[in-house]
């Protein structure tokens, strides 16, 4: 949890006393701060806001005590026996419902798809792969054939790479460490440009 | 049990009395929100009454992309800015002092889990929390309402407001900040008196 979600849950009307957000505020000083800075605020809300807060005791409270202040307010509304709604509340509700769904549209379309972080990391991947066969190609290209090493200039097409031959070679404890050393990066590398552009010739 | 966007499907195909559900879910909230912003209850419960008819007279334009609480939010914030407009033209000043009259003070009857007492200090708690609300700036104030009285979430209160998420959680917070300043004041004023 961070401190916004913190924030969120600590003026949540209902979810302010869990678990997650006790030990959120054990662990963060900040938000112990404004919890208590806030809190005169807060508890009232919460004391108005408790379930046994019944609406109707207010009601019945407000009803007789409020009668002659109502009265007065009365001429802001229309009397009893009038038609209560007026077409331009209705159009209210039109206008609200017409920004809405434009929000909800704009919203929809500045959200990216689902899909797309992954698309981004395949792109990415596919690449990565394009710049090192560049790369290796390049190499091959700068690297006279007389300068390549006797390793790879003497691997048989049907040879196994380097790679894996050094790799199953680093796993098998026989084989003495100056052995492994004998084939070099430079071998390895090449071994491997040397196995890819063949089988890309092919 | 069927969600509202479920509810207004239905009611848009003729089932009109399934709109009473949809009361009964929202009435009390909204009811709270225009209570505390107007402090009567006549006014509050016609603001919540034109709100429900308009959203049913204006239902076919109603779409489920949009939340149909958020909707519902959105008439009711601007019905009630609207209802502030003509009270600002006959100003009348909400004061604590207006409750507090012993004359005409009634003792609401006790529920089975609280004394009367109990419930006097709860309406007396809210009659303090609805003043000072209205104290703070307007934005801030009605921020707070949808947080608390609404239950709305960050997000629902931007949209209901038409301002960005971020914007929605600064008011609530500087509303807060605000306010708890003010009841820190209470207290300490109170303090001093005794």
């Amino acid at each position: 949890m961070n401190c916004d979600e913190a924030f969120e849950l600590m003026t949540h009307p209902t979810d302010h006393q869990c678990e997650e957000l006790r030990w959120h505020l054990q662990m963060c000083p900040r938000c112990q701060q404004m919890k208590e800075t806030l809190a005169p605020a807060l508890e009232s809300f919460q004391q108005v806001l408790d379930e046994s807060t019944d609406l109707d005791e207010f009601d019945k409270f407000h009803a007789e005590f409020h009668q002659t202040a109502d009265q007065e307010s009365a001429s802001i509304f229309p009397k009893t026996g009038q038609p209560f709604l007026s077409a331009e509340t209705v159009r209210m509700a039109e206008q609200a419902a017409i920004r809405l769904r434009a929000d909800a549209g704009v919203s929809q379309k500045a959200q990216p798809p689902a899909t797309k972080p992954y698309q981004k990391r395949l792109l990415h991947a596919a690449l990565i792969l394009v710049a090192g066969f560049i790369m290796g190609w390049g190499m091959s290209l700068d690297v006279p054939q007389s300068q390549l090493s006797p390793v790879a200039n003497s691997l048989p097409s049907q040879q196994p790479c380097l790679w894996i031959a050094q790799r199953e070679n680093g796993t098998d404890p026989v084989v003495s460490k100056t052995d492994r050393e004998k084939v070099s990066v430079q071998s390895v590398v090449l071994s491997c440009v040397a196995c890819h552009l063949q089988s890309t010739a092919e | 049990m069927l969600d509202d966007a479920t509810i207004m499907k239905r009611i848009c195909a003729g089932e009109y009395l399934l709109f009473d559900e949809l009361v009964m879910r929202y009435r009390d909230r909204l009811l709270r929100f225009a209570w505390s912003k107007y402090g009567k209850q006549a006014a509050a419960e016609d603001l919540v009454q034109e709100a429900f008819l308009s959203a049913f007279a204006a239902r076919e334009t109603y779409n489920p992309e949009f939340a149909f609480s958020t909707w519902l939010w959105t008439i009711f914030l601007n019905l009630c800015r609207r209802h502030y407009k003509r009270e600002l033209r006959q100003p009348r000043e909400m004061v604590r002092s207006s409750f507090d009259t012993a004359a005409a003070m009634v003792i609401p009857e006790p529920s089975s889990s609280e004394t009367p007492l109990q419930a006097v200090l709860k309406t007396e708690q809210f009659e303090l929390l609805a003043l000072y609300l209205t104290e703070l700036p307007e934005v801030q104030a009605d921020s707070l309402r949808l947080r608390f009285f609404g239950g709305m979430k960050f997000s629902e209160i931007a949209l209901t407001m038409d301002c960005s998420l971020s914007a929605a959680k600064i008011r609530v917070k500087n509303g807060l900040l605000q306010l708890a300043h003010r009841f820190s004041e209470g207290l300490t004023s109170e303090g001093g008196v005794s």
